[in-house]
Formats: C-alpha cells, structure tokens, sequence
C-alpha cells in the first residue's frame, strides 16, 4: 500500500467523474430530442483489496479502490411504452374517423341555405305553382329547373362521398406502406442493437431510436412489441410477427370486392396471401369508413346507400303519380297520360346501388321544345286542370312512400282464399297478369281479383309458401331455395313498417350522421387527453430536467475539484517522501 | 413527483390550444350568426332544427296560395259586381217596358238598351285574370261563351255555352289550391253555375239560361210582346237572386281565406321565433363568453411566461 495506491483511486474519480460529465452533457444536448431517455450514471465502488495481515500491520479489513461507472442506465418504463401504444392505437383509430365524419358532414352542408333540404323544398314549392297555374310555361320551366336542381344536387352528394372514399382507400394504402417501411427500420435496428450489445453495454441511443419507430407504427395498426431475450424486439399484429428479430414481413392492400367486413379481408401478408388480424389504430378507422354500409357500421358506403335509397324512392313515387295525369298537349277527347318524369334507367327494387350517380330527368321531360309540355298536371286531360299537380305536391307530406309494396298476406282456411294487402298508393295497373307461386304452382292474378289495393286469390287446401313476382316486398321469412317467396308460418305476413315523408328521410340521415360525428369527436378528444397523460408519466420517468442535469453538473465538478485536490495533496506528500535526503 | 421542463412546456401548451379552440367556435359562432355549424355540434338541436324549417317552408307556401286564392276571388267578385248592376239596370228597363203604354218605337229602344246589356254580360262572362278564363271551369284557354249569329229571323246574336241535357247532372269544375295539409279550397266559378237556368229544389229547370231569356226579352219587346215581357220581370229576378247566392258563396270563401291567412301568419310568427331560438346565435351571449376565453387566454400566456423561464441556469454563476 504506496501513496501511489491513493493516487490510483483519485485517479479513477476523475474518470468516473469525467464521465458523468459526458453523459451529462449527453443529456443536455437531447433535452428536446424526440423520445430520447434520459440516461442515469451508475457509479459503484471498486472491488476492495483484500487486507493482508502481514507483521507490517497494514492488513486490517478492505481498502476501498476508489470508483467506476458500471452502468449508463437508460431511464425507462416499459409498461408505460405499452400503455402508451394501447392509447395511441385508439387515438389514431378515432382521429381519422373524426376527420372523415367531419368531411362527410361538410359534404351535406346542413344545416344551411343551401343543402339538399331546401332543394327539395323548392321543387315542392314549385309544384305548388304548378297546381295554381298549369298552363304556364313560365311555371313549368320552373318546376324542370328545380327538378334539374335536385338531381344536380343529388349526384353531386354522391361524386363527393364517393372521392372521400377514394381518397380514404388512397390513405389505407399509404399505411400499409408505411407499416412495411417503419417493420424493416426496425428490423434493422434490431440487428444493430444485437450486434452492439453483444460487447455487453446496452445501446441505448438505438433503443431509442427503436422505440420511436414502434410508437409511430402503434398508431397505425393493433402492434404488440416483446422484447426477446437477445434484446431484439418481436412486433405482432394479431398473433402473427411483423418483426422478428431482424427479419421483417411484408403486408399488402388488396381489394378483390367481394364480402368484406373487416380488415383482414382487404389486407393479406405478402408471403401466404393470410389476412392480417387488424383490429385497431388508424387502418381499422380508415377500414370502417371505407366499407361499412350497414346500421351496425356506418361508413361512407352507407350513407351513399342511403342516397340511392332516397334518390330511386324519390323518383319511382314521382313516376307513379306523374304517370296518372295528363300532359298539356291533350284535349279531353283525346288525353295524352304522362311518362316517366324522372330516368330510372336501370334501377330495380333489388339493385339499385349507384342510382344516386345517375339521378336525373328523362328525356322526355328535358326536350327543349316539347319538354314542358309534357309534364303531366292534369287530372282530367283539360290544361287548367290541376288535380294532378296537386297530387304531386301533396308527396311532400306522404308519409307512405318509403312503405314495402306488400304491407300484409293473410290466408283465411274457412273461406279458403288468400288476401294480399299492398300499399296504398300503388299502382294496379300493372299487377294483373303478374304471376303468384303457391306452393310452387303458378297462379295468375285477374283483373277483378284486385280491388283498390287488395288482392283476393281463392286457394284450396293450406298454403305453406306464397311467391308474388313484380310486386317489392322485405320479409324475414324467407326460404332458401327460393328467395322470392314468403313463408306463411303462422297464417300471415306483416310488413315491417317504414313510414316518413322524403323530407323525413333525409333529415334522419343528417341527424344520425349528427350523432356519429359527435360520437368520433369527443372519443378523439378523451383519446387526445389520454396520449398526453401517458405522455406526461413517460416524461416524468424518463424526460431530461435542466435544473437536475445543472444540479448533477455541479455535482461532478465538485467531485471532479476534490479529486484533483487530493491528487496534488498526494503529490506534496510524494515530494516530502522524495526529498527526504 | 419529478417534473421536467418538457413536461411543463407541453402542459401549457396543451392548455393554450384548448383555449384557442374555444375561442375559435365562438369567433365562428358570433361572425356566422348561428349556434350550430356542424349536425355532431348538436345532433339533437339539428333535428329539430330541419323540421322547423320544413313546417316554416310550408307554411310560407300555404300563406302564398291562400293569398293567390283570394285574389281570384276578389276578381271574380267585382266582375259578378258589374253583372249585377247591369242585372238591375235591366230590371229597370223590364218594368218599364211592361206598362203597357209605351208606343212601339220607345220599346224598340229599350230593346237595344236590352241587346248593349247582354253584350256587355257577354264580355263579362268572358273575363280574364293572367290569361285564363275565370268562368271557364278547367278549360282556362278556351272562352267559356261564344256567339253565333242567329238564323231564326229574329236578328238578334245567340251567345252559346257548355251545358249539360239535364240540369241536375251538372258537375261543376273545382279548380282547388291547397292552402293546408290535406286542405284545399275550390277558387272558380263556373259560367254554369252563373249565367245557366235557375232550377227548383228538385234540380228541375225553372227558366232559361239568362242569354236565350234576355233575347227572349228583347225579341219581345221588339215586337211589341208586353205579356212576355212582363212575364220576363219575375224570371230576371229569378236569374238576380241565382247571381247574389255565388256572390254569397264567393264572400264566405274570401272570409274564410282571410281567417285562414290570418292564422297561417301568426303561425308563421311563431316558427319564425322557435327557428331563432333553435339556430340563431345569442349575440350578447357569445360575446360575453369571448371575453371571457379571452381573459383565460392571457391569464394563461402570462403565467406560461413566468413558469417557463427560469431554470437553475439562471441562479448558477
């Protein structure tokens, strides 16, 4: 034990504290850096010296050897990343399905001047003038006018959704793409860490780096990220790796149009074509809005679907009625009926998706010489009579256009005949001749078998199964082998009641659309608040305080200042050994 | 609890920005005027909203042919008004051509009298109210009345109109407007129902229509007929009174249309008040809630200024 053992140990203090200083400084410099963790300085006392009791007398217990650092330990929570990445799934999830509802909302601009309400309004109002004034021309073009108005209104609802949609389809894509990216950075992260800390410290400016890239992927997708035991990361989307290691797996958008309801329907893993398990972040939101067009799931194909609904009801009760009066060329001798005065194109009861697209007058109508004048406001055929047009304003405020054709089936075993009750307005014209299937055998119905709107068939024996062709009907009893038919299970069939004028109809779209954007608004902003909590406790943890890495500054020169001292305190004494002559 | 800097920098902010959006929507509310800008603002208010603006449309709608049906009638009315004084006149000019002590020719005179009044009714019967003939039922481009010189020698013009074999089968044309839901008014009168036979309780033809009695009348007192003409006064009272019940009917049909214009306006008024209290901004409102975000706004800058500066830097020589 020489004076030179002393010197070693301050020695390994101003290391030690040198180094203390460097990772101070370290942390100054990434005070603002994005997800960097702030790094700690272990110090530990160096293995003692064994005393050695020899008859100098020095031996007596350990002698401390001084300092070093045995770690830079990077300050992290690991639960917290995690929580972190649950919360930011959701908010990813819930952001976009804000900001598209948002869009949609804005798309149908009510309430306002301006919307589809108040087209529709003034073409019924046009109308109205119609039944004041049927002979004018001026009128007349006004009630075309406002016609073309709501149909221009009407496709231009629908082009709109329709390049959201795009639009949303373009952003699937670009995650997707995005996902692939972030997985190989990763991966190759992971190789670098492997291959740095097999020298046994920790890579801790990698870590970060790596850490960085899983929160970013954690908004896009439902990612769960281990760590293994080689300190490499293994990322999962729905039970099956992203990343492994430093391998990482391709994901693919492929949309092939049939029967897709959820994501791993659209996006497949580029290897084996297998769905990709997604149920959460940003895809799931951008899925939902892509494809969801049912009650359960309102995307924007439902609310283009609703427009088709509205847009074919709309202009198949308009035909109906203009079909029974007059147009102004005929004369009560010799009355010329009405046409169709809206285009049905190729539109059915069973398929009409799309139809809002091509909304629009026929022909007919929109002739620039003979247009006007076919019109139908006369009931009789005389030009100043105006039942006719009365009957089209009154649509406005019919409450059964939305009804099922069919509203009830009814079989009657002591009279033996079946009763099918159809809905009010409808047209007989066209139901004699129509053909009805009892129990597979084919039935005509006669003319004097329809009577305002029933139709009453003599059956004999108990009919299981009635199928009625030509007629719109929905049931919920509908048989396999043929979907056309409606079962008499207990003897009669009820329509399931859908009453509301047109007027209705669209404020119910623009009210539930109301609730679903209010809904994604404030999930987005609990989501919004929740990200930032766990943001705050990962600052808390692992975030660089100035005031501390002053304080640990001062600290260390303090430290650094002693040890000096003693190191010259040491070299006196040296000297006063040497020059002992 | 260990705070960082980072920690507090991202806190005021956070707070800033919630501050602002506030600020933001009631900026947007007060220069726009309206509550909601967006159905997910109030999905409940927008509802109501869109229907109270349907019940406002239609109600406007109804004030607007309610208006128009009056007019009509108004119209009508003061043409039955100038048919009425003339059907005094002649009732004048009936009396006195059936004393029995007027020569030949004073009666050829009144005749003529007679003859210029008929052509005057004729025109009448003819009117027009923007280009539709009021007496004309649903055929509003075709006359209702027409005239066609006479070939039974008596030198006096027929003036012809649609009328059916048998009285009481006549089913008068109803032009109606809809001034209501499911509520219309008939607004025409048809020149049956004026200028056609009287006819008894049991719908049975009691005199002429007023055209072929007034040539009756005025062939009569062309040829110096006293009986037929004295005969005529009580059938021209007959055709007056006919005349008076449609005048009758029209006024209740106008006094009705003013209660119902009446009741549609105040109606008007009352939506008009719910539309506002639903959509409109309440202006002294927002502007009281803008101030205050605008106080919190500063508060909050100004604290942010003191929190976020120092740090241990400052103190350290």
């Amino acid at each position: 034990m020489s004076l030179f053992y002393g010197l070693n140990i301050a020695s390994s203090a101003l290391f030690a504290n040198q180094k203390a200083l460097d990772v101070t400084s370290h942390n100054v410099a990434n005070a603002n850096t994005k997800g960097y963790t702030r790094e700690e300085v272990i110090f530990k006392a160096n293995a003692p010296s064994m005393g050695i009791t020899t008859s100098s007398g020095y031996g007596t217990g350990q002698i401390g050897s001084g300092v070093s650092i045995e770690d830079i330990e990077r300050v992290r929570n690991m639960f917290l990343d995690s929580q972190f990445r649950n919360e930011s799934q959701q908010s990813g999830e819930w952001d976009i399905k804000n900001q598209i509802l948002t869009a949609v909302q804005e798309i149908f601009n009510e309430p306002s001047d301006s919307g589809i309400t108040t087209v529709l309004s003034d073409f019924f109002d046009s109308l109205q003038e119609l039944s004041k004034n049927p002979q004018s021309n001026d009128v007349r073009s006004l009630v075309r006018q406002n016609a073309v108005s709501l149909t221009d209104t009407v496709n231009n609802l629908y082009n709109q959704l329709s390049d959201q949609k795009e639009q949303a389809v373009f952003n699937i894509k670009t995650d997707v793409t995005q996902i692939n990216s972030l997985a190989k950075q990763i991966g190759n992260l992971d190789d670098q860490i492997y291959k740095f800390e097999t020298t046994g410290n920790e890579a801790n400016d990698l870590r970060d780096q790596r850490d960085s890239l899983v929160d970013q992927l954690s908004a896009l997708a439902n990612v769960k990220a281990y760590e293994t035991s080689n300190g490499q990361y293994r990322i999962d989307i729905g039970g099956r790796a992203l990343v492994n290691g430093n391998v990482s797996y391709d994901i693919e958008y492929a949309d092939n149009g049939s029967d897709i309801t959820k994501p791993s329907d659209v996006i497949k893993w580029q290897d084996d074509g297998s769905g990709v398990d997604i149920q959460g972040g940003e895809i799931q939101g951008l899925f939902d809005m892509v494809y969801g067009d049912n009650s359960g799931l309102k995307g924007i194909p439902y609310y283009m679907d609703q427009l088709d609904d509205f847009a074919y009801n709309f202009a198949k009760s308009f035909n109906e009625v203009h079909k029974q009066g007059y147009t102004l060329n005929s004369t009560e001798d010799h009355p010329i009926a009405g046409t169709d005065f809206f285009d049905m194109k190729t539109a059915t009861d069973e398929d009409h998706k799309g139809y809002a697209k091509i909304f629009g007058i026929s022909s007919i109508i929109s002739d620039p010489v003979s247009g006007l004048n076919m019109i139908a406001a006369s009931g009789t055929g005389e030009p100043g009579n105006n039942e006719n047009a009365l009957k089209l304003a009154a649509l406005s405020t019919d409450t059964t256009v939305f009804e099922d054709d069919i509203q009830n089936v009814k079989y009657d075993g002591a009279a033996e005949t079946v009763t099918i009750t159809l809905r009010d307005n409808i047209d007989t014209s066209s139901l004699a001749g129509a053909k009805v299937k009892i129990d597979g055998a084919d039935i005509d119905i006669t003319a004097d078998e329809i009577k305002n709107n029933t139709i009453t068939l003599s059956v004999a024996g108990s009919p299981d199964e009635i199928a009625i062709s030509g007629v719109k009907y929905t049931n919920g009893l509908v048989s396999d082998d043929d979907p056309e038919s409606i079962t008499l299970n207990a003897g009669s069939y009820q329509a399931p009641g859908k009453s509301g004028t047109f007027g209705d109809r669209i404020n119910s779209i623009i009210s539930g659309l109301g609730v679903d954007g209010q809904q994604a608004d404030s999930m987005s902003s609990n989501q919004d608040n929740l990200v930032k909590q766990v943001n705050s406790l990962r600052a808390q943890t692992s975030g660089v305080s100035l005031d501390e890495e002053m304080t640990n500054l001062i600290k260390y020169q303090h430290s650094y200042q002693a040890a000096a001292k003693i190191i010259s305190t040491i070299d006196n004494m040296l000297d006063t050994l040497l020059n002992i002559s | 609890m260990r705070v960082t800097n980072n920690m507090m920098a991202d806190n005021m902010l956070y707070d800033l920005n919630n501050n602002l959006t506030k600020m933001l929507k009631t900026e947007q509310q007060l220069s726009s005027g309206v509550k909601i800008q967006l159905p997910s603002d109030d999905p409940v208010g927008t509802a109501r909203l869109l229907m109270l603006k349907k019940n406002s449309q239609s109600n406007d709608k109804y004030i607007k042919n309610a208006q128009d049906a009056s007019s009509w009638l108004n119209y009508t009315d003061s043409a039955l008004d100038n048919l009425t004084q003339d059907m005094a006149r002649i009732k004048e000019l009936t009396v006195d051509g059936a004393t029995g002590t007027l020569a030949s020719s004073d009666m050829k005179s009144i005749a003529e009298e007679i003859g210029q009044i008929r052509d005057d009714i004729y025109t009448l019967g003819n009117s027009t109210y923007t280009d539709r003939y009021i007496f004309g039922g649903f055929d509003t481009q075709t006359a209702p009345l027409t005239k066609i010189t006479s070939t039974d020698g008596t030198g006096i013009d027929d003036i012809n109109m649609q009328q059916p074999d048998i009285p009481s089968d006549y089913v008068p044309d109803e032009i109606n407007y809809e001034i209501g839901d499911n509520t219309k008014i008939s607004i025409n009168t048809n020149a049956y129902q004026v200028f056609g036979p009287v006819t008894d309780a049991d719908g049975n033809a009691i005199t002429g229509d007023l055209f072929s009695d007034l040539k009756k009348l005025e062939n009569a007192l062309n040829t110096g007929d006293q009986k037929t003409v004295s005969d005529m006064i009580d059938t021209m009272d007959k055709h007056s009174d006919q005349i008076l019940a449609v005048r009758a009917d029209i006024g209740a049909k106008v006094n009705r249309l003013d209660l119902v214009t009446s009741r549609l306006q105040d109606n008007s008024l009352n939506i008009t008040d719910l539309l506002s209290k639903t959509e409109d901004v309440d202006m002294a409102q927002a502007a009281t809630n803008l101030s205050t975000q605008q106080s919190v706004y500063q508060a909050s800058l100004q604290i942010g200024a003191k929190v976020l500066l120092p740090t241990l830097l400052d103190f350290i020589k």
